[in-house]
Protein backbone atom coordinates (compact mmCIF):
# COMPACT_ATOMS: atom_id res chain seq x y z
CA UNK A 1 0.00 0.00 0.00
CA UNK A 2 2.72 2.62 1.12
CA UNK A 3 4.18 1.56 -1.97
CA UNK A 4 1.68 1.67 -4.11
CA UNK A 5 0.95 5.24 -2.63
CA UNK A 6 4.53 6.11 -3.36
CA UNK A 7 4.65 5.28 -6.99
CA UNK A 8 2.10 7.23 -7.69
CA UNK A 9 2.57 10.54 -5.31
CA UNK A 10 6.34 10.52 -6.85
CA UNK A 11 6.74 11.46 -10.49
CA UNK A 12 6.56 14.95 -10.66
CA UNK A 13 9.26 15.45 -13.55
CA UNK A 14 12.35 17.16 -11.93
CA UNK A 15 12.24 20.70 -12.71
CA UNK A 16 8.58 20.94 -13.35
CA UNK A 17 7.45 23.66 -11.12
CA UNK A 18 4.09 24.04 -9.11
CA UNK A 19 1.72 26.54 -9.39
CA UNK A 20 2.01 29.61 -7.48
CA UNK A 21 -0.87 29.20 -4.98
CA UNK A 22 -2.19 31.12 -1.87
CA UNK A 23 -1.47 28.18 0.32
CA UNK A 24 0.89 24.92 -0.05
CA UNK A 25 0.50 21.69 1.14
CA UNK A 26 3.58 20.98 2.93
CA UNK A 27 5.34 17.65 4.08
CA UNK A 28 8.02 18.89 7.03
CA UNK A 29 11.27 16.08 7.96
CA UNK A 30 12.93 17.12 11.02
CA UNK A 31 16.49 15.45 10.66
CA UNK A 32 19.20 15.61 13.13
CA UNK A 33 21.54 13.61 10.65
CA UNK A 34 25.21 14.64 10.85
CA UNK A 35 25.91 15.70 7.19
CA UNK A 36 22.49 17.37 6.18
CA UNK A 37 23.23 16.40 2.64
CA UNK A 38 22.31 12.93 3.03
CA UNK A 39 18.33 12.88 3.05
CA UNK A 40 17.89 15.28 0.14
CA UNK A 41 19.89 12.79 -2.46
CA UNK A 42 17.08 10.33 -1.09
CA UNK A 43 14.14 13.30 -2.10
CA UNK A 44 15.86 14.21 -5.20
CA UNK A 45 15.67 9.85 -6.08
CA UNK A 46 11.41 10.17 -5.25
CA UNK A 47 11.59 12.89 -7.58
CA UNK A 48 9.67 15.19 -4.48
CA UNK A 49 9.71 19.14 -5.00
CA UNK A 50 11.67 19.63 -1.99
CA UNK A 51 13.70 22.21 -0.21
CA UNK A 52 15.64 21.64 2.83
CA UNK A 53 17.37 24.52 5.31
CA UNK A 54 19.78 23.56 7.59
CA UNK A 55 19.71 25.76 11.23
CA UNK A 56 23.05 26.25 11.61
CA UNK A 57 22.66 27.20 15.72
CA UNK A 58 20.11 24.63 16.06
CA UNK A 59 22.76 21.73 14.04
CA UNK A 60 18.71 20.52 12.54
CA UNK A 61 17.94 20.50 8.97
CA UNK A 62 13.72 20.68 8.03
CA UNK A 63 13.11 18.85 4.92
CA UNK A 64 10.15 20.59 2.97
CA UNK A 65 8.16 18.58 0.16
CA UNK A 66 5.93 20.53 -1.73
CA UNK A 67 2.51 18.87 -2.30
CA UNK A 68 -0.47 19.70 -4.74
CA UNK A 69 -3.11 19.31 -2.61
CA UNK A 70 -3.63 18.25 1.57
CA UNK A 71 -4.47 15.01 0.69
CA UNK A 72 -0.96 14.64 -1.38
CA UNK A 73 0.59 16.01 1.53
CA UNK A 74 -1.05 14.14 4.05
CA UNK A 75 -0.34 10.90 1.74
CA UNK A 76 3.78 11.84 1.29
CA UNK A 77 3.53 12.31 5.67
CA UNK A 78 2.17 9.03 6.06
CA UNK A 79 4.88 7.17 3.36
CA UNK A 80 7.60 8.89 4.75
CA UNK A 81 6.37 7.93 8.66
CA UNK A 82 5.73 4.42 7.49
CA UNK A 83 9.95 4.36 5.88
CA UNK A 84 11.37 5.67 9.35
CA UNK A 85 12.74 2.14 9.77
CA UNK A 86 14.53 2.21 6.60
CA UNK A 87 16.26 5.67 6.89
CA UNK A 88 17.25 4.78 10.71
CA UNK A 89 18.81 1.40 8.35
CA UNK A 90 20.71 4.01 6.10
CA UNK A 91 22.02 5.94 9.05
CA UNK A 92 19.81 8.58 8.70
CA UNK A 93 18.15 10.37 12.38
CA UNK A 94 14.59 11.53 11.45
CA UNK A 95 12.81 12.97 14.67
CA UNK A 96 9.40 14.37 13.09
CA UNK A 97 7.41 13.99 10.82
CA UNK A 98 3.89 16.24 9.64
CA UNK A 99 2.09 18.39 7.52
CA UNK A 100 1.63 22.01 7.44
CA UNK A 101 0.10 24.80 5.25
CA UNK A 102 2.57 27.34 4.13
CA UNK A 103 0.41 30.85 3.14
CA UNK A 104 2.40 32.63 0.31
CA UNK A 105 2.33 35.96 2.16
CA UNK A 106 4.51 33.97 4.58
CA UNK A 107 7.38 33.30 2.13
CA UNK A 108 7.00 35.89 -0.63
CA UNK A 109 6.54 38.74 1.90
CA UNK A 110 9.95 38.21 4.25
CA UNK A 111 12.29 39.39 2.30
CA UNK A 112 11.12 43.23 1.66
CA UNK A 113 12.57 43.64 5.65
CA UNK A 114 15.94 43.39 4.07
CA UNK A 115 15.40 46.16 1.63
CA UNK A 116 15.97 49.61 2.82
CA UNK A 117 15.71 52.63 0.50
CA UNK A 118 19.22 53.26 -1.84
CA UNK A 119 20.95 56.22 -2.57
CA UNK A 120 22.35 55.86 -6.46
CA UNK A 121 23.53 59.17 -6.87
CA UNK A 122 23.03 62.31 -4.73
CA UNK A 123 20.02 63.06 -7.28
CA UNK A 124 18.48 59.47 -7.29
CA UNK A 125 16.74 57.67 -4.53
CA UNK A 126 15.37 54.32 -4.72
CA UNK A 127 12.56 53.70 -2.27
CA UNK A 128 10.86 50.27 -1.79
CA UNK A 129 7.06 51.44 -1.44
CA UNK A 130 7.18 49.92 2.32
CA UNK A 131 9.41 52.76 3.12
CA UNK A 132 9.15 56.29 4.60
CA UNK A 133 11.82 58.70 2.99
CA UNK A 134 12.18 62.82 2.96
CA UNK A 135 13.57 63.84 0.07
CA UNK A 136 15.38 66.78 -0.87
CA UNK A 137 13.98 69.23 -3.41
CA UNK A 138 16.67 68.28 -6.02
CA UNK A 139 16.44 64.48 -5.40
CA UNK A 140 14.26 62.32 -8.57
CA UNK A 141 12.70 59.48 -5.85
CA UNK A 142 11.90 56.21 -7.36
CA UNK A 143 9.49 54.38 -5.99
CA UNK A 144 9.24 50.29 -6.46
CA UNK A 145 7.61 46.90 -5.17
CA UNK A 146 9.28 44.49 -7.04
CA UNK A 147 6.95 41.81 -6.45
CA UNK A 148 8.68 38.87 -7.80
CA UNK A 149 9.99 40.31 -11.22
CA UNK A 150 13.45 41.72 -11.34
CA UNK A 151 14.81 45.37 -10.02
CA UNK A 152 15.25 46.01 -6.90
CA UNK A 153 18.40 48.56 -7.17
CA UNK A 154 20.16 46.54 -4.61
CA UNK A 155 21.92 43.65 -7.12
CA UNK A 156 25.05 45.03 -8.84
CA UNK A 157 23.82 44.98 -12.29
CA UNK A 158 20.83 47.08 -11.46
CA UNK A 159 22.30 49.91 -9.46
CA UNK A 160 25.13 50.28 -12.44
CA UNK A 161 22.26 50.81 -15.12
CA UNK A 162 20.67 53.31 -12.41
CA UNK A 163 24.01 54.96 -12.25
CA UNK A 164 24.71 55.60 -16.35
CA UNK A 165 21.18 56.27 -16.80
CA UNK A 166 21.22 59.27 -13.82
CA UNK A 167 25.25 59.96 -15.45
CA UNK A 168 23.75 60.29 -19.07
CA UNK A 169 20.46 62.83 -18.57
CA UNK A 170 21.66 65.78 -19.73
CA UNK A 171 18.11 67.55 -19.31
CA UNK A 172 17.31 66.79 -23.30
CA UNK A 173 14.68 64.55 -23.72
CA UNK A 174 16.71 61.44 -25.40
CA UNK A 175 14.54 58.46 -26.45
CA UNK A 176 15.27 55.94 -24.07
CA UNK A 177 14.15 52.04 -24.08
CA UNK A 178 14.43 49.25 -21.03
CA UNK A 179 15.69 45.93 -22.90
CA UNK A 180 13.98 43.25 -20.07
CA UNK A 181 12.54 45.62 -18.29
CA UNK A 182 11.66 43.28 -15.05
CA UNK A 183 10.07 45.85 -12.35
CA UNK A 184 10.45 48.71 -14.84
CA UNK A 185 12.45 50.64 -12.08
CA UNK A 186 15.28 51.16 -15.07
CA UNK A 187 12.26 52.94 -16.75
CA UNK A 188 10.57 54.97 -14.16
CA UNK A 189 14.13 56.16 -13.53
CA UNK A 190 14.21 57.19 -16.83
CA UNK A 191 11.12 59.05 -17.01
CA UNK A 192 12.19 60.84 -13.53
CA UNK A 193 15.63 61.91 -15.01
CA UNK A 194 13.54 63.62 -18.33
CA UNK A 195 13.91 60.83 -21.33
CA UNK A 196 11.17 61.15 -23.53
CA UNK A 197 9.86 58.75 -24.98
CA UNK A 198 10.96 55.98 -22.67
CA UNK A 199 9.75 52.14 -23.84
CA UNK A 200 10.05 49.01 -22.38
CA UNK A 201 9.37 45.43 -22.97
CA UNK A 202 9.99 42.45 -21.24
CA UNK A 203 8.97 38.65 -22.64
CA UNK A 204 7.18 37.66 -18.85
CA UNK A 205 3.95 38.91 -18.61
CA UNK A 206 4.36 38.83 -14.83
CA UNK A 207 6.94 41.36 -14.92
CA UNK A 208 5.22 43.68 -17.36
CA UNK A 209 1.85 43.73 -14.99
CA UNK A 210 4.60 44.93 -12.06
CA UNK A 211 5.92 47.24 -14.18
CA UNK A 212 2.50 48.90 -15.04
CA UNK A 213 1.70 48.90 -11.17
CA UNK A 214 5.07 50.42 -10.42
CA UNK A 215 4.21 53.31 -12.59
CA UNK A 216 1.06 53.72 -10.84
CA UNK A 217 2.86 53.96 -7.58
CA UNK A 218 4.83 56.79 -8.59
CA UNK A 219 1.81 58.20 -9.89
CA UNK A 220 2.64 58.28 -13.31
CA UNK A 221 0.09 58.05 -15.75
CA UNK A 222 -0.01 54.90 -17.91
CA UNK A 223 1.08 55.91 -21.23
CA UNK A 224 4.54 57.46 -19.47
CA UNK A 225 6.37 54.44 -20.23
CA UNK A 226 5.08 52.24 -23.15
CA UNK A 227 5.10 48.79 -21.51
CA UNK A 228 4.78 46.01 -23.77
CA UNK A 229 5.60 42.19 -23.49
CA UNK A 230 7.70 40.73 -26.13
CA UNK A 231 11.15 39.14 -26.89
CA UNK A 232 14.23 40.97 -28.58
CA UNK A 233 13.21 40.26 -31.81
CA UNK A 234 9.60 40.41 -31.35
CA UNK A 235 9.92 44.31 -30.45
CA UNK A 236 12.47 44.64 -33.04
CA UNK A 237 9.77 43.79 -35.52
CA UNK A 238 7.86 47.09 -33.94
CA UNK A 239 10.28 49.35 -33.46
CA UNK A 240 9.76 52.91 -34.95
CA UNK A 241 12.68 54.78 -34.31
CA UNK A 242 16.50 53.80 -32.72
CA UNK A 243 17.01 54.95 -29.34
CA UNK A 244 19.62 57.38 -27.63
CA UNK A 245 19.88 55.09 -24.61
CA UNK A 246 19.27 51.78 -24.43
CA UNK A 247 19.79 49.51 -21.16
CA UNK A 248 19.86 45.83 -21.59
CA UNK A 249 20.07 43.89 -17.93
CA UNK A 250 19.74 39.90 -18.88
CA UNK A 251 22.21 37.47 -19.12
CA UNK A 252 25.62 37.54 -20.86
CA UNK A 253 25.09 34.68 -23.06
CA UNK A 254 21.37 36.25 -24.42
CA UNK A 255 23.47 39.63 -24.78
CA UNK A 256 25.55 37.94 -27.46
CA UNK A 257 23.90 35.79 -29.11
CA UNK A 258 21.05 39.01 -29.64
CA UNK A 259 24.07 41.61 -30.40
CA UNK A 260 22.76 42.58 -33.98
CA UNK A 261 19.15 43.16 -32.76
CA UNK A 262 20.61 44.95 -29.31
CA UNK A 263 23.06 46.70 -31.54
CA UNK A 264 20.23 47.81 -34.14
CA UNK A 265 17.94 49.08 -31.35
CA UNK A 266 20.61 52.14 -30.78
CA UNK A 267 21.04 55.42 -33.06
CA UNK A 268 24.38 56.37 -34.36
CA UNK A 269 25.94 57.97 -31.42
CA UNK A 270 24.01 56.89 -29.00
CA UNK A 271 25.24 54.26 -25.87
CA UNK A 272 24.24 51.08 -24.77
CA UNK A 273 24.36 50.12 -20.99
CA UNK A 274 24.64 46.00 -20.99
CA UNK A 275 24.93 44.28 -17.56
CA UNK A 276 23.94 40.66 -15.78
CA UNK A 277 27.09 40.42 -17.01
CA UNK A 278 29.64 37.05 -15.32
CA UNK A 279 33.07 38.96 -14.86
CA UNK A 280 34.38 35.88 -17.37
CA UNK A 281 32.17 36.41 -20.14
CA UNK A 282 32.98 40.14 -20.42
CA UNK A 283 35.72 39.98 -22.66
CA UNK A 284 34.09 37.89 -25.42
CA UNK A 285 30.89 40.83 -24.77
CA UNK A 286 33.73 43.11 -25.26
CA UNK A 287 35.07 41.59 -28.63
CA UNK A 288 31.20 40.61 -29.84
CA UNK A 289 30.17 44.45 -29.66
CA UNK A 290 33.32 45.72 -30.59
CA UNK A 291 32.80 43.71 -33.77
CA UNK A 292 29.46 45.72 -34.55
CA UNK A 293 30.40 48.97 -34.20
CA UNK A 294 30.18 49.91 -30.84
CA UNK A 295 33.47 51.00 -28.53
CA UNK A 296 33.83 50.41 -24.57
CA UNK A 297 33.42 53.19 -22.79
CA UNK A 298 33.32 52.38 -19.45
CA UNK A 299 32.99 49.43 -17.47
CA UNK A 300 32.47 48.04 -13.37
CA UNK A 301 32.61 45.16 -11.54
CA UNK A 302 31.26 43.83 -8.49
CA UNK A 303 31.80 40.34 -6.81
CA UNK A 304 31.04 37.96 -10.17
CA UNK A 305 29.29 40.80 -12.17
CA UNK A 306 30.67 43.43 -14.75
CA UNK A 307 28.59 45.72 -16.21
CA UNK A 308 29.66 48.52 -19.41
CA UNK A 309 28.75 51.40 -20.98
CA UNK A 310 29.29 51.18 -24.76
CA UNK A 311 28.90 53.72 -27.64
CA UNK A 312 27.84 53.60 -31.30
CA UNK A 313 30.10 54.76 -33.72
CA UNK A 314 28.20 57.66 -35.87
CA UNK A 315 27.97 56.79 -39.38
CA UNK A 316 30.11 58.56 -41.77
CA UNK A 317 29.00 61.71 -42.62
CA UNK A 318 26.16 61.87 -40.49
CA UNK A 319 26.16 64.44 -37.60
CA UNK B 1 35.42 40.09 10.48
CA UNK B 2 33.91 36.81 8.72
CA UNK B 3 30.25 37.39 8.65
CA UNK B 4 27.84 34.95 10.36
CA UNK B 5 26.36 32.55 8.93
CA UNK B 6 22.63 31.32 10.00
CA UNK B 7 21.78 28.60 7.80
CA UNK B 8 22.50 26.56 4.43
CA UNK B 9 19.35 25.88 2.14
CA UNK B 10 19.41 22.79 -0.20
CA UNK B 11 17.46 22.74 -3.61
CA UNK B 12 18.18 20.74 -6.68
CA UNK B 13 17.31 22.96 -9.82
CA UNK B 14 17.18 22.56 -13.40
CA UNK B 15 19.95 24.74 -14.72
CA UNK B 16 19.43 27.71 -16.09
CA UNK B 17 15.75 28.27 -14.96
CA UNK B 18 15.46 29.03 -11.39
CA UNK B 19 11.92 31.15 -10.87
CA UNK B 20 10.03 32.10 -7.71
CA UNK B 21 7.50 29.18 -7.75
CA UNK B 22 7.71 26.14 -5.25
CA UNK B 23 10.27 25.38 -4.21
CA UNK B 24 12.99 28.41 -4.95
CA UNK B 25 10.44 31.19 -3.48
CA UNK B 26 9.17 29.61 0.00
CA UNK B 27 12.84 27.83 0.93
CA UNK B 28 14.74 31.11 0.24
CA UNK B 29 11.67 33.54 1.15
CA UNK B 30 11.17 32.05 4.73
CA UNK B 31 15.04 32.35 4.79
CA UNK B 32 14.71 36.25 4.19
CA UNK B 33 16.83 35.87 1.04
CA UNK B 34 15.80 38.21 -1.54
CA UNK B 35 14.45 35.21 -4.23
CA UNK B 36 14.85 37.08 -7.75
CA UNK B 37 18.59 37.74 -7.03
CA UNK B 38 19.13 34.46 -6.36
CA UNK B 39 17.50 33.48 -9.65
CA UNK B 40 19.46 35.48 -11.71
CA UNK B 41 23.01 34.47 -10.27
CA UNK B 42 21.92 30.92 -10.48
CA UNK B 43 20.50 30.98 -13.94
CA UNK B 44 23.44 33.13 -14.98
CA UNK B 45 25.83 30.75 -13.41
CA UNK B 46 24.58 27.87 -15.28
CA UNK B 47 22.88 28.40 -18.48
CA UNK B 48 25.19 26.35 -19.98
CA UNK B 49 24.45 23.28 -18.55
CA UNK B 50 20.80 23.32 -20.16
CA UNK B 51 18.58 20.10 -19.46
CA UNK B 52 20.81 19.22 -15.68
CA UNK B 53 19.58 18.93 -12.35
CA UNK B 54 21.72 21.01 -10.24
CA UNK B 55 22.06 20.36 -7.01
CA UNK B 56 22.58 24.11 -5.30
CA UNK B 57 23.63 24.82 -1.40
CA UNK B 58 22.97 28.52 -0.53
CA UNK B 59 24.65 30.05 2.40
CA UNK B 60 22.48 32.70 4.33
CA UNK B 61 24.18 35.38 6.72
CA UNK B 62 22.80 36.89 9.50
CA UNK B 63 22.17 40.20 6.97
CA UNK B 64 20.60 37.39 5.11
CA UNK B 65 23.12 38.34 2.29
CA UNK B 66 23.81 35.01 0.49
CA UNK B 67 26.81 32.96 -1.51
CA UNK B 68 25.62 29.86 -3.37
CA UNK B 69 28.02 26.81 -4.76
CA UNK B 70 26.58 24.22 -6.73
CA UNK B 71 27.49 20.71 -6.45
CA UNK B 72 28.02 17.04 -8.24
CA UNK B 73 25.17 15.75 -9.89
CA UNK B 74 22.33 13.81 -7.41
CA UNK B 75 22.76 10.59 -6.48
CA UNK B 76 20.00 9.48 -8.00
CA UNK B 77 20.84 10.80 -11.44
CA UNK B 78 24.29 9.06 -11.72
CA UNK B 79 22.51 5.89 -10.15
CA UNK B 80 20.25 6.19 -13.50
CA UNK B 81 23.45 6.47 -15.88
CA UNK B 82 25.01 3.55 -14.11
CA UNK B 83 21.53 1.60 -14.89
CA UNK B 84 21.23 2.49 -18.17
CA UNK B 85 17.67 4.27 -17.69
CA UNK B 86 15.64 6.65 -18.26
CA UNK B 87 13.82 6.75 -14.98
CA UNK B 88 13.05 5.01 -11.60
CA UNK B 89 10.86 2.08 -11.84
CA UNK B 90 7.07 2.94 -11.53
CA UNK B 91 6.18 0.76 -8.84
CA UNK B 92 9.53 0.27 -6.37
CA UNK B 93 9.73 -2.81 -4.44
CA UNK B 94 7.98 -4.76 -6.76
CA UNK B 95 9.05 -4.40 -10.48
CA UNK B 96 12.71 -3.87 -10.55
CA UNK B 97 13.85 -1.28 -13.09
CA UNK B 98 17.67 -2.09 -13.74
CA UNK B 99 20.59 -3.14 -11.68
CA UNK B 100 24.05 -1.39 -10.40
CA UNK B 101 26.79 -3.10 -9.44
CA UNK B 102 28.62 -2.72 -6.36
CA UNK B 103 31.80 -1.29 -8.26
CA UNK B 104 29.16 1.58 -9.84
CA UNK B 105 28.06 2.52 -6.92
CA UNK B 106 31.91 2.97 -5.37
CA UNK B 107 32.38 4.85 -8.49
CA UNK B 108 29.41 6.84 -7.46
CA UNK B 109 30.52 7.43 -3.67
CA UNK B 110 33.96 8.26 -4.92
CA UNK B 111 32.40 10.78 -7.53
CA UNK B 112 30.32 12.19 -4.76
CA UNK B 113 33.00 11.80 -2.12
CA UNK B 114 33.43 15.29 -0.74
CA UNK B 115 29.72 16.01 -0.80
CA UNK B 116 28.52 13.19 1.06
CA UNK B 117 31.15 14.08 3.29
CA UNK B 118 33.63 11.13 2.85
CA UNK B 119 34.74 10.35 6.79
CA UNK B 120 31.68 8.41 6.71
CA UNK B 121 31.83 6.47 3.87
CA UNK B 122 29.82 3.67 5.72
CA UNK B 123 26.75 5.72 5.52
CA UNK B 124 27.28 7.13 1.84
CA UNK B 125 27.13 3.42 1.13
CA UNK B 126 24.26 2.71 2.99
CA UNK B 127 22.67 5.84 1.42
CA UNK B 128 23.18 5.12 -2.31
CA UNK B 129 21.99 1.29 -1.56
CA UNK B 130 18.94 2.64 -0.25
CA UNK B 131 18.30 5.33 -2.93
CA UNK B 132 18.73 2.68 -5.47
CA UNK B 133 16.45 0.27 -3.92
CA UNK B 134 14.28 3.33 -3.46
CA UNK B 135 14.34 4.06 -7.18
CA UNK B 136 13.84 -0.27 -8.11
CA UNK B 137 17.60 -0.20 -9.00
CA UNK B 138 18.94 -3.52 -7.88
CA UNK B 139 22.45 -3.79 -6.54
CA UNK B 140 24.34 -6.68 -7.64
CA UNK B 141 28.11 -8.32 -6.88
CA UNK B 142 30.34 -8.22 -9.77
CA UNK B 143 32.11 -6.15 -11.74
Amino acid sequence: MTVARNALLRRRPAGQVLPMQDVIYCCKIVDHSTNPALFPELLCAGEWQFSSYEDKKEQTSYHTIYCDSAEDAAACCADFTARLPEFRDMGLRITEVATFELKKEDWSEVWKKYFHVIEISSRLVIKPSWREYHARPDQVVVEIDPGMSFGTGQHATTAYCLKMIDRLADGSPQRFLDAGCGSGILSLAAFKLGYDPVDAFDIDPDAVRVATENLAFNHLPSGSVHLRTADLDGFAAVMTEPYDLVAANILGQVLIRYREVIGSFVKPGGNLILAGILNEEFPALTAAFTAIGFTRVDAFSEKEWTSGLFHKTEVAGEV
Amino acid sequence: MAKKVTGEIRLQLPAGQANPAPPVGPALGQAGVNIMDFCKQFNAATQSQAGMIIPVVITVYQDRSFTFITKSPPAAVLLKKAAGLASGSQKPGREKAGKVTLAQIDEIIATKKEDLNARDNDAARRLIEGTARSMGIEVVDGK
